[in-house]
């Protein structure tokens, strides 16, 4: 594997980001919680 | 994911997908779709880059890549997709995510 890219074990960055109902969502907010966490490629 | 949602729902977890479409685009689709889990449009890739989704440019764009992060905030698993369809099963992600909720985590 790229040894630059992110491995198990490691802390999961916090981000904070809008969703589709302008809400603010932080990842942090999850905590206590498993979380799926997705990067699409785009859609059309 | 989106039909397999009640079965993430029953284990706890939740889904962020974070998209490099803009914002418009995002709700359109999440409203058309009707997406259960939360949309997270980034399309100054900000995210996308601090968690190093690949780009190929040969594949046309964004890889796909998966995460799934424990309770405590900690990556416990990472897939790295190799093509525009390499995603993990919503089994191997249940998986995961049972371990997690058998060890606490």
């Amino acid at each position: 594997m790229n040894p630059t890219l992110i491995i198990p074990g490691e802390p999961a960055s916090d981000f904070e980001l809008r969703d589709t109902n302008n809400r603010l969502i932080k990842l942090s907010d999850y905590r206590g919680k498993p979380l799926v966490l997705a990067f699409l490629r785009g859609f059309t | 994911m989106c039909d397999d949602h009640e079965k993430f729902v029953r284990r706890g977890a939740e889904i962020l997908a974070v998209g490099p479409n803009t914002e418009t685009a995002f709700e359109q689709y999440w409203e058309n779709e009707k997406i259960p889990y939360i949309g997270l449009p980034d399309p100054e890739h900000k995210v996308a880059r601090l968690y190093k989704q690949e780009v190929k440019i040969f594949k046309l764009g964004r890889m796909p890549l998966v995460c799934v992060v424990d309770r405590t905030g900690h990556i416990r698993y990472v897939h790295y997709g190799a093509s525009m369809s390499d995603i993990p099963s919503n089994e191997t992600l249940f998986n995961v995510i049972d371990e997690l909720n058998a060890t606490s985590n």
